[in-house]
């Protein structure tokens, strides 16, 4: 195994596969950064242009794709509080905050560290953990994501923001939505009001755009009537990559990482996922819990490291079983099969050099990534100074194109007004947005897979608790839950 | 710079007016739309991406790719039964058309498509989890006729095609099992690697991963022939039963496309399909390419497998 390692590198004697890694990773930051165009669009784009190039270079400009539209997805969030890719949507809590009250070089710096290092375990954890997370990973039945989404939807407590309750139906709403649609499990038609286009479901990505970037600028407007226009001079920080304090918070990091890595290797959990729940252990473990969602620096590296340390776990189960970890994976796995590659165990047996060669590729994809961020810090924080009466038309028209981009219908820019004109009262009311889309990633995750299991084993309850991953879950969802309580008995007792 | 960019422009209008002439005629004189009714990355997607250099250079024209999914192909299909049918839209259909139709979900029918030719077909394969007690298909049968609803058995997604064929083929077999829908076919697939699902029908490309692996085994093929990549596999009519079903991917238009259109994707699909790195991306998905020009030929086959699978989703929604 070590010399195929070896003999991998050969191919990158050709400078050729380097700019076409770089070429990857600029458009993907640009593809990460814009909202409305996700790292997956950018993947398929690329997909007919790897075609007639080697399997190594192709594979490593998809990659390149992969790793800097993730990365880039922070920085929309952290300066605008609009997520670029729905996997940032956990970054915005506290990059936000952080750059509103004057700091977003720091916001960015932390991001593009907590990036690099994210992207790099997920290299190693794929490089030498491959066969037994793939293992892992095939545990996981319908019961098991029952379970998982559970757990899942316990994170709203920590994501409500001031009100816990507003939290819970600001979730429950999510849910609702996420139920739009056919029902796989019927073949039913649900909660549609007869609009044909709503069949497929609720789209995720202008719902997304509407909550976040619409929902500001509709702020905007109305603020801006009552304020008579004044524009507000936004101060900024030096930017600059922030190694220290980011490393600072070792244990962070390293355990976002890990598990943006483990969650990414679950086939359908994907990357908002993880870097929720990342979140949601760092602000267990952290000493202050009381400062997120205040632009405190734990939760921005947490974000951060688990959403691109889920890249290398996505790839886990597509390169090992031949099955994509996400939609983005499902993309690059196309892309392994047009140069003819079957991906699956024996990938690694008869094409070893392409095999290690790809993950080389995708190691050098994520230092690009990092070169190209840390030089582009101080050009990005730039956006802040060009004045919002300005910058927001452009965003809405950026909004307007991406939703229509998504679909090519007409649908998705009337799904982005209803939920920008949602998320608009969402803030007014106090509400946070976050629980919402919580719900809907996992509403339907938690639905389906619980008629799925109840279909498999005879209505049978129990198995729920006789399943042992699954009642882990369910001991975390119970003591996720007790926990707060606890404490303030605790702090009562004193 | 600009004078560059115009003169290159104005070649590019030249060269494109060339083409344009030295083909058979007007058609197609402007950028192509197929409608993918998945998303990307499916197998679908990937057959129009890689198809797409090919068409281009043999029409003449840009070939954009443009995913519409969504109700498990629902909402492309109905897409595209709503363009004009000038050659400009098209779409790759399989038998989700037929299968959606008789589940009612869907407002168009199968008459709705003008079918522009067959590109591959592809075999429905009943797979095991290779560590079950089953060895061949007979075991299988045997094991679900003596424990009626005992067996798990998983495909794609509810009132879709494998659906439909999973569901055929109780009927034609008489047994009875737990019929497990999933979202999508790499959900099914992961199910049975796992040991949590019995059986499952998928098309071959979907299984292909799961098989090389040796976590999942090949017992029955529902095509007309044995599969050359596992040729102990027997097919459905050995057994005694006389049905054959595939799956195939063509390219089909709004109905009511001319002739001209007609002989144009026909010439084009005939060149793309003999490129050497296009049928071994076939091959790799387990695909089989079959090229049928448009006609009475595609068309009677067509109306043949759209009964069949709207009959049966007909019962299934009882």
């Amino acid at each position: 195994m070590f010399m195929q390692f070896v003999h991998s590198f050969d191919a990158f004697l050709e400078p050729t596969i380097f700019l076409a890694i770089a070429a990857g990773t600029v458009l993907g930051l640009i593809f990460g950064s814009l909202p409305g165009l996700t790292a997956t669009m950018g993947i398929a784009l690329l997909l007919p242009l790897t075609f007639s190039m080697q399997p190594i270079s192709g594979m490593g400009m998809l990659f390149g794709m992969y790793c800097g539209a993730i990365s880039g997805g922070s920085i929309p969030a952290a300066l605008l509080n609009i997520p670029g890719t729905p996997s940032s949507v956990a970054t915005t809590l506290d990059a936000y905050p952080m750059s509103k009250r004057g700091e977003p070089g720091r916001a960015l710096g932390l991001c593009v560290v907590a990036s690099f290092i994210g992207g790099i375990i997920s290299v190693l954890v794929f490089a030498l953990l491959s066969p037994i997370i793939a293992k892992a990973a095939l545990e996981f039945s319908a019961v098991e994501y029952f379970s998982l989404g559970i757990f899942g939807l316990t994170i709203i407590a920590s994501v409500s923001g001031q009100s816990i309750v507003k939290g819970l139906v600001a979730g429950l709403i999510g849910v609702l939505i996420s139920l739009i649609g056919i029902d796989s499990l019927s073949g039913i038609v649900r909660l549609t009001a007869d609009i044909p286009d709503l069949i497929g479901g609720v789209d995720f990505m202008p719902a997304l755009i509407g909550l976040f970037a619409l929902s500001q600028i509709i702020g905007d407007i109305v603020s801006s009537r009552n304020a008579k226009g004044a524009e507000v001079k936004i101060k900024v920080d030096n930017a600059y990559p922030r190694f220290k304090e980011t490393f600072g918070l070792w244990r962070v990091w390293s355990v976002s990482s890990v598990i943006g890595s483990l969650v990414g290797a679950v086939p359908g959990a994907g990357g908002s996922i993880a870097s929720f729940l990342a979140y949601d252990v760092a602000k267990r473990q952290s000493k202050t819990p009381e400062k997120f969602q205040t632009g405190h620096n734990e939760g921005i590296v947490a974000c951060e490291s688990a959403n691109n340390g889920m890249t290398g776990g996505a790839l886990i189960p597509m390169m090992t079983l031949g099955i994509p970890g996400d939609a983005s994976a499902a993309v690059l796995m196309g892309g392994l099969l047009i140069h003819g590659l079957q991906p699956g165990p024996l990938l690694f047996q008869d094409h070893a050099d392409i095999a290690y060669g790809i993950i080389i590729a995708f190691l050098i994809a994520n230092i690009f990534m990092f070169c190209f961020q840390a030089v582009g810090i101080k050009l990005f924080v730039k956006v802040l100074q060009i004045p919002r009466s300005f910058l927001m038309p452009f965003i809405l028209v950026m909004c307007i194109v991406g939703a229509y981009g998504i679909s090519g219908s007409l649908t998705s820019a009337w799904i982005l007004l209803f939920f920008g004109i949602f998320g608009y009262f969402l803030n007014r009311y106090g509400f946070s947005s976050a629980p919402v889309v919580l719900g809907m990633i996992l509403g339907y995750m938690v639905e389906s897979n619980f008629r799925r299991s109840m279909a498999m084993y005879d209505s049978d309850w129990t198995i729920f608790f006789s399943h042992p991953i699954s009642l882990g879950f369910i001991l975390l969802s119970v003591v996720s839950i007790l926990l707060p309580f606890y404490y303030r008995y605790k702090s009562a007792k004193k | 710079m600009k004078k560059h960019i115009k003169l290159l422009s104005l070649s590019l209008t030249l060269a494109g007016a060339v083409l344009a002439q030295s083909s058979y005629a007007a058609y197609p004189e402007k950028t192509i739309t197929m409608l993918i009714p998945y998303g990307a990355g499916g197998g679908t997607d990937v057959l129009a991406r890689a198809l797409q250099p090919a068409l281009e250079e043999s029409l003449g024209q840009t070939v954009i790719v443009k995913n519409v999914p969504g109700g498990g192909g629902i909402l492309g299909f109905t897409q595209l039964v709503h363009a004009k049918p000038d050659g400009y839209t098209v779409t790759i259909p399989n038998n989700v058309i037929f299968a959606t139709e008789g589940m009612g979900n869907a407002t168009y029918k199968y008459k709705d498509f003008d079918y522009l030719g067959n590109i591959l077909t592809e075999d429905y394969i009943v797979a095991v989890r290779a560590d079950g007690p089953w060895n061949s298909w007979n075991d299988l049968l045997k094991d679900m006729e003596e424990h009626p609803n005992k067996i798990k058995f998983g495909f794609s997604g509810y009132g879709g095609s494998t659906h439909v064929a999973s569901q055929i083929l109780a009927n034609v077999a008489g047994y009875q099992a737990k019929q497990i829908p999933h979202d999508g076919s790499s959900k099914a697939v992961v199910a049975a690697m796992g040991g949590h699902i019995d059986a499952l029908m998928l098309n071959l490309g979907d299984l292909s991963s799961g098989i090389k692996s040796g976590k999942l085994k090949p017992l029955l093929s529902l095509g007309s022939k044995r599969l050359s990549e596992y040729p102990d596999v027997p097919t459905l009519q050995e057994t005694g039963i006389d049905l054959n079903l595939t799956n195939w991917r063509g390219i089909a238009a709004p109905a009511g496309v001319s002739d001209e259109v007609k002989v144009a994707w026909n010439k084009a699909l005939e060149h793309a399909v003999k490129d050497e790195k296009f049928q071994q991306l076939i091959a790799t998905q387990g695909g089989q390419v079959d090229f049928q020009k448009s006609g009475e030929n595609l068309d009677k086959w067509m109306s043949l497998l759209a009964e069949s699978f709207i009959n049966t989703a007909h019962n299934l929604k009882k």
